[in-house]
């Protein structure tokens, strides 16, 4: 099973071009890239609500999962804290932990 | 009558159902902690209805479309063993998210009653929920409970309306009709129309002061408990002081009273027995059974003390945030967040955290997990570890805490080796975990499921313990033409020349003796035989009170009795904690891989790792203690050699592996 | 006291130690008192609760 984010590729390579640019090599991570298409949860600021564009995971079963906890588009979402590559998020009224893997498919 | 509970993760089902049918399932306050259903009646003081009515709790779930096996297992019971009632336990502080399954629950012609549980939370968070408006929405009654409290948590009326409702129809307040099950689309448009339903009827019932995603003083200690840096080592500190209370101090203190009584016990037993029995006979009672069960009972009171401190960690949350620190490392390996959960389970009996292992999708993250979470120290092999920290190392509390970071070492190393020798590439993983709120553990519920576990301690010490040891008595009275072995000549009896040839492979590692072999072996049977077995074939019948024996043994002490230097001993420990479990453990490994070559195959890893570990601690140990090196170095290293060849060779065929998969994909 | 007694109580003991092994075994208990989790009844197909 491979679970490779879609949204990835397209990100990683678009703060790729940016940090070149730019010369932030390492911090590209959290600045991240304005590319409007590609806002994801992942750069997202704390404490500041979004409302979700799209869920984009490849792996069906955690799309549907996501969809029960009340992640789909149009929802509203908010991180409440960053912890290393865990994301601290409130969907609904519940926080979860999220990777940074899944935080990359949450499009805002 | 049959009620099944559902209900959301972390709802709060388990602690009703314990509450409502008296019986002691273990709780813990993060999701997950129920994997399979079980089955209880309902007390009577709350059962005003004639019929008896056994409960049923299921594990969590957060609809009836199944993602996890736990979702499996609901959804396929609610359907197939048609329940009478269906108890809907909704989290009155995630109404939203719950109501989304209670509607889903409403479709399936089954009546339900909804108990809005945790309604004291939300009181305190000052969010008020219309019940009675609620209730006339959905079309079903609304009960507001408080699982945890004693008095006043309206589980009777629960139970009356569940009886109540029994046997009538309840209509559906949302059903769309026309929706293809085969097409997700069309799945998804229907789920989404439910959620907008759900939406409104929230925005109806729910006057909610405090916005969910205000930063709560919850956040903050997220912040520094689940620190990028800090927080691997606050979980050491917490276990240091875990093992510091429960091994140095307060449970100490109490073995030493507790293994008072044994040996009054010992010394009662003596005196009724009288001079004119048989010796062989009073010995297999007050040596084999009395000696070997007793030194495994007298680390009870340590033990207790232990779970109960263990029990308040998992009560208060905190176990959910050390997942959340585990997920990087375990990523890193080829492992996802999931497999944390399986391993925190298995600190309390590897079994059931392999059971938990069928969560996890992904066939070879679960194999992986199985065969690995027997590394972590689990229930049994506490009362090793507090013997070897009491003989050798003062009680001191680094012992304990050190075996549980080795554990999680090795694990981490050990899933990197599988990864390699299965050859399979780096998935990327997604990890989410709901983390539950922080919350002043119970004493009252970490009281129950101390005195549960020291139940369940002392019945298999007067069980298989107690059996082992007998056999054991026996078999080193005896030689092979069972006549009594005389003494001086103990190397002949039964037991000594079966564990022998062991003992032969073992010198390398520090503690060539037949009788650490033999008490290695029965360890196998039962981890705290260990412990027994020592007691048995070195004649001692405490390990706590190490003062008094030494009186008893004159000068020598129970460590120069065993003869370990203290690198030995450690090492000892190791080889016991990282080798394979007990047979049990093994059995469910066996049936939860599926595989027998993944069986065997980590049978056979786990006997190098704990041959590998012992090696290294012993000779690494050895070299510093005293400058040499420790007895058959060169034999032990061809050992290990031979060992990591062999790894490394299968890790390569592995690599070969994947280097040909390769270019098929392409 | 004499041996007799004495065999009667260690037969006693061993007896009843297998007899509920044995019990645990045929109600699918896997291993009997489990010292930690749900009170030893931490078996799939427990027939025992």
């Amino acid at each position: 099973m491979e679970n490779v984010c879609v949204h990835n590729g397209l990100l990683r390579r678009n703060s790729d071009k940016g940090a070149g640019i730019m010369g932030f090599g390492k911090r590209r991570r959290h600045r991240g890239t304005s590319h409007h298409n590609g806002n994801t949860l992942a750069n997202a600021n704390i404490n500041e609500e979004y409302i979700i564009k799209a869920v984009e995971t490849t792996n069906d079963e955690m799309q549907d999962f996501l969809f029960t906890l009340g992640c789909y588009e149009g929802e509203r979402i908010t991180i409440v804290s960053i912890l290393a590559d865990q994301y601290v998020i409130v969907i609904k009224d519940a926080r979860y932990s999220i990777d940074r893997n899944l935080a990359e498919c949450i499009a805002i | 009558m049959k009620f099944a509970l559902t209900g959301n993760p972390n709802s709060g089902k388990t602690t009703l159902f314990n509450a409502i049918t008296g019986q002691i399932e273990h709780v813990g306050n993060w999701p997950g902690v129920t994997i399979d259903k079980k089955e209880g009646y309902i007390k009577k003081s709350l059962n005003r209805a004639n019929a008896s009515i056994t409960a049923v709790d299921l594990p969590g779930a957060y609809s009836m479309s199944p993602f996890t096996s736990e979702e499996t297992i609901t959804s396929e019971f609610v359907k197939n063993e048609k329940p009478d009632v269906i108890i809907n336990i909704v989290d009155a502080t995630n109404l939203n998210r719950s109501l989304f399954f209670t509607t889903q629950l409403l479709e399936l012609g089954t009546p339900v009653v909804v108990a809005l549980n945790k309604s004291d939370l939300t009181r305190k968070k000052d969010t008020a929920i219309n019940a009675a408006r609620l209730s006339a929405l959905l079309g079903c009654p609304i009960i507001e409970t408080v699982s945890v409290s004693d008095k006043d948590n309206g589980l009777e009326k629960l139970i009356a309306a569940a009886v109540d409702v029994y046997g009538k129809k309840q209509k559906a307040p949302f059903h769309l009709e026309n929706v293809d099950v085969t097409d997700r689309k069309s799945v998804e448009d229907a789920d989404k129309k439910r959620y907008a339903f759900v939406n409104d009827i929230v925005s109806k019932v729910e006057d909610r002061k405090i916005m969910s995603r205000t930063q709560t003083k919850q956040d903050a200690a997220d912040r520094i408990l689940a620190h990028k840096w800090l927080g691997l080592p606050i979980f050491a500190v917490i276990m240091w002081a875990v093992f510091s209370i429960s091994l140095t101090y307060v449970g100490a203190y109490l073995a030493d009273l507790f293994v008072g009584w044994i040996d009054g016990l010992y010394v009662l037993a003596e005196g009724a027995l009288g001079e004119n029995v048989s010796p062989l006979l009073s010995s297999l009672l007050l040596d084999g059974i009395i000696g070997g069960v007793g030194a495994v009972v007298g680390f009870l009171p340590l033990i207790m003390v232990l779970f109960f401190m263990l029990a308040l960690l998992e009560d208060c949350g905190y176990m959910a945030r050390v997942a959340v620190i585990m997920d990087r490392f375990f990523k890193k390996v080829g492992l996802s967040g999931r497999s944390i959960i399986p391993m925190i389970i298995g600190t309390g009996c590897a079994i059931p955290g392999i059971m938990a292992t069928r969560t996890i999708k992904d066939e070879r993250q679960r194999r992986t997990t199985a065969m690995l979470t027997p590394f972590m120290p689990c229930g049994a092999k506490l009362p090793v570890i507090a013997l070897f920290a009491g003989v050798f190392f003062e009680d001191a509390a680094w012992v304990g805490t050190s075996m549980y970071f080795l554990a999680i070492l090795l694990i981490i190393m050990s899933a990197l080796i599988i990864r390699k020798i299965t050859g399979e590439e780096k998935v990327k993983s997604y990890f989410i975990m709901e983390l539950p709120e922080y919350r002043f553990p119970s004493i009252k519920r970490a009281t129950v499921s101390m005195l549960s576990r020291g139940k369940a301690f002392i019945i298999k010490a007067a069980t298989i313990i107690l059996l082992c040891n007998a056999l054991i008595q026996i078999m080193q009275t005896f030689n092979w033409s069972f006549q009594v072995v005389a003494e001086g000549a103990e190397s002949t009896s039964i037991l000594a020349s079966i564990a022998s040839p062991f003992a032969f492979i073992l010198i390398p590692l520090g503690f060539g003796a037949w009788q650490l072999a033999a008490a290695a072996i029965t360890g196998f049977i039962a981890k705290e035989n260990v412990v027994g077995t020592l007691a048995v074939v070195y004649g001692i019948t405490n390990f706590i009170d190490t003062e008094e024996l030494a009186l008893i043994e004159g000068a020598s002490s129970v460590a120069g009795v065993m003869g370990l230097t203290s690198a030995a001993a450690l090492a000892y420990l190791a080889f016991n904690l990282f080798t394979p479990p007990c047979f049990a453990a093994i059995g469910a490994m066996n049936a939860e891989m599926e595989s027998k070559s993944w069986v065997f195959g980590a049978v056979g890893f786990q006997l190098s790792m704990g041959y590998v570990v012992a090696f290294v601690i012993y000779q690494l140990g050895t070299l510093i203690e005293s400058n040499t090196l420790g007895h058959g170095f060169v034999p032990g290293l061809i050992g290990v050699a031979l060992i990591v060849a062999t790894i490394a060779a299968l890790m390569r065929k592995g690599d070969r592996l994947q280097n040909n998969l390769i270019p098929e994909k392409a | 006291m004499n041996n007799a007694v004495l065999v009667i109580i260690i037969v006693l003991m061993l007896g009843s130690a297998s007899y509920k092994i044995y019990k645990d075994k045929k109600n699918n208990v896997k291993c009997s008192g489990c010292p930690s989790y749900n009170a030893g009844k931490c078996s799939l197909n427990n027939k025992d609760s």
